[in-house]
């Protein structure tokens, strides 16, 4: 069985830029596509390649951790994703209160089906809103007055992860009313913050809270997105 | 190692909150097992002295500090959420209502009372993600998320600004006070972060908005002016006025006129909100010993008018369909005592006279115009957005103080039980000895600062 740092040295081809390209490209695949086991999928990567960025900053068992916390965090949010979808969520069937425009706005309407799995019909809005996101992020990174402060100049490249990922998250949020993917949203806010103050706040005591944060978080989103789709059905039934 | 005052009170709320979570199913049953529980912490916490051994905690390492200026608080905390839990018991809520609320207050606790700083900002996060779940209610998520990512920013900024004030580097500071100067204004709901306030007054419960728009307000007040006196130089810097100073105007003329549009009652008590929020922020432009005071006293009958506005809506809202100030023409006369105390709610919220609200508006708004580096400007743009609050008040009262024929729709049964046209009694004579006698609640926001400004 290799070891963590055996793994490390595998993956050191995506290590730097490389892993900031595949951070920013799970986002961006994130914040477009329609279906949420995708979404996962994706970002499950994400926190894959924010561990080998948080390599950079930290001790290598502690990024394992981060890991490995992200990838609970996707299974909590899969296993709400799955119960939401057998509940009517993934099917057009909402909460009683729900008003007509929100059905629109969450509904099949704005969903087109490709194969087996659905796409955005605001796709090429998102797409084009996400592209603007990551140039304002390369150019903020590229220009001194914007370097964050504190880090290393051999750590410049996340500067640009940074802002991208917190740009990412926040569009992530702002373009939906769906409670899964805009928990998705603010969970990259919180990866793309983490990975500049891992720079700057080393302690164990912090970063384990930080990651206990982060469960918090997941568990709320998952039962936000249980109200929505899920809860009626369960109320119903009783 | 050994409980202490510090310990107990965190101990006291997660059992209580644990206790409530397990009777939750049986709403009744838990909300009265909260008032129980609620008034039991408040006792011990009234008879509990603080010294050097039991007003210190440790966990981990870490230090618990318990001081005069929090136990006050949290005797108004626990003795409030007691009150809330009362009136959940006549109009129950959601099943999370009770438990929930328990634990976000012991989270607040750990924010006050933890050291270093930065450990606070981690409770806060936990206690907003918490609130979330307080604030849905029926499924509807949208005030819930907006305050989740909101509240989530304004942690992550603060966690920043508490690594850049340990760093201490000159070149570092302008960049600490913009980012603490945001943050603030973001936990204030300032402008442009005051979406979630109208969605939350939609979509959450009477007595959950009352919670977080008044106690846990009044908390985060206290974690602000706790760093603001820690930092002094932050308060001074011209950023951080020209920033607060710039989002209070604009968000007290934003509520001006959304009062002056509002259609129905939710849009309307949200900017009446908005309005009051924006004298809060403004009152970060006043020195620590100065805005101190009346930055606590704000909140708190902030609290007492939502508290009056929920008990009257709650028993008009039991009868009442869904729509706008039209559809309750004819309710007022036909339902008098639950619109006196939801009418006189809602005058308190926007701060006239010869109500709850007006001492601390009143004070709010002098303390604002002595500021040199304020003048006349701001003080001027409240009192016009008070007359927009005016004018939208006296829309939404006259038709329901109107004549008219009352259609109480199929089905609805008219069912103004003796409890709760005795919490409506009490409400009103409550509210109108606070309103007669202003200095009660004077008094404790001056003790309450007082102890406070000495202790730390």
């Amino acid at each position: 069985m290799p070891t963590i740092f055996e793994w490390i040295d595998r993956l050191s081809f995506l290590r730097g830029l490389p892993g900031v390209y595949l951070l920013l490209g799970t986002a961006v695949f994130i914040v477009f596509v329609g279906d949420w086991r995708l979404m996962l999928l994706a970002f499950a990567g994400q926190y894959l390649a924010a561990g080998l960025l948080f390599v950079e900053a930290l001790d290598p068992r502690l990024a394992i951790v981060k890991v490995l916390a992200g990838w609970f965090v996707c299974l909590i949010l899969y296993m709400t994703g799955r119960q939401a979808a057998d509940s009517g969520g993934g099917n057009g069937r909402f909460p009683v209160n729900t008003r007509a425009v929100q059905i629109t706005n969450l509904g099949q309407g704005n969903k087109v089906r490709g194969s087996a799995y659905r796409l955005l019909s605001t796709l090429s809005f998102r797409l084009v809103a996400a592209l603007i996101i990551l140039l304002s992020a390369w150019v903020l990174a590229q220009r001194p007055g914007y370097f964050l402060p504190a880090l290393p100049p051999e750590l410049a490249y996340m500067t640009f992860a940074v802002y991208g990922l917190i740009g990412l998250g926040l569009l992530g949020v702002s373009l939906t009313a769906d409670p899964l993917r805009a928990g998705l949203g603010v969970l990259m806010l919180m990866t793309g913050f983490e990975l500049y103050y891992s720079v700057l706040e080393q302690s164990v005591a912090v970063l384990a809270l930080l990651a206990a944060v982060n469960l918090i978080l997941a568990l709320v989103i998952a039962y936000l997105t249980q109200a929505r789709y899920a809860r009626p059905m369960l109320e119903a039934e009783e | 190692m050994s409980l202490t005052v510090p310990g107990w009170l965190l101990a006291g709320l997660l059992l209580s909150a644990a206790v409530t979570w397990a009777l939750r199913r049986w709403r009744q049953a838990a909300a009265a097992s909260g008032v129980v529980l609620a008034g039991l912490l408040w006792l011990w916490l009234r008879s509990v002295t603080l010294d050097d051994q039991t007003s210190l905690f440790l966990v981990y390492g870490r230090t618990l500090m318990m001081t005069e200026g929090i136990r006050l608080l949290f005797l108004w905390l626990v003795a409030a959420a007691g009150m809330l839990f009362v009136l959940s018991l006549l109009w129950p809520q959601g099943r999370h209502f009770v438990p929930v609320t328990l634990a976000v207050l012991a989270l607040l606790a750990v924010m006050l009372m933890i050291r270093p700083f930065i450990f606070g900002v981690l409770a806060w996060l936990a206690a907003a993600a918490l609130l979330a779940i307080l604030i849905e209610q029926n499924g509807q998520i949208r005030a819930a998320l907006r305050y989740l990512v909101m509240a989530v920013i304004a942690g992550l900024l603060l966690l920043t600004v508490d690594w850049m004030l340990a760093a201490d580097q000159a070149a570092l500071q302008e960049t600490t006070v913009r980012l603490v100067a945001l943050a603030f204004i973001i936990l204030m709901a300032g402008l442009p972060f005051h979406i979630w306030v109208s969605s939350l007054v939609m979509e959450a419960s009477p007595l959950v908005i009352a919670f977080l728009l008044g106690l846990v307000q009044l908390a985060l007040i206290f974690f602000v002016y706790a760093l603001l006196a820690a930092f002094p130089w932050l308060q001074e810097m011209a950023a951080f006025g020209s920033l607060v100073r710039w989002s209070s105007g604009l968000m007290a003329v934003t509520a001006g006129l959304l009062a002056l549009t509002a259609a129905d009652y939710d849009r309307l008590i949200g900017s009446l909100l908005l309005l009051d929020m924006s004298v809060s922020l403004a009152l970060l432009l006043t020195p620590v010993e100065m805005g101190w005071e009346t930055a606590v006293l704000v909140p708190i009958v902030r609290f007492v008018s939502l508290l009056l506005a929920a008990l009257g809506s709650g028993g008009l809202q039991a009868y009442l369909p869904a729509g706008g100030f039209v559809a309750w023409r004819g309710w007022g006369r036909r339902f008098p005592l639950e619109t006196a105390v939801f009418a006189f709610g809602i005058l308190s919220l926007l701060g006239l006279p010869l109500t709850v609200g007006f001492s601390g508006r009143w004070a709010a708004l002098i303390l604002i115009a002595q500021q040199p580096m304020v003048g006349l400007n701001l003080p001027i743009v409240l009192l016009l957005a008070m007359g927009g609050g005016i004018y939208g008040v006296w829309r939404g009262l006259s038709p329901l103080l109107a004549k008219g024929e009352v259609d109480f729709g199929d089905g609805v049964v008219i069912n103004t039980t003796r409890m709760r046209l005795a919490a409506l009694i009490l409400g009103l004579t409550g509210g109108l000895w606070l309103a007669a006698w202003p200095q009660a609640a004077l008094t404790y926001a001056h003790r309450l600062a007082n102890v406070w400004l000495l202790a730390d």
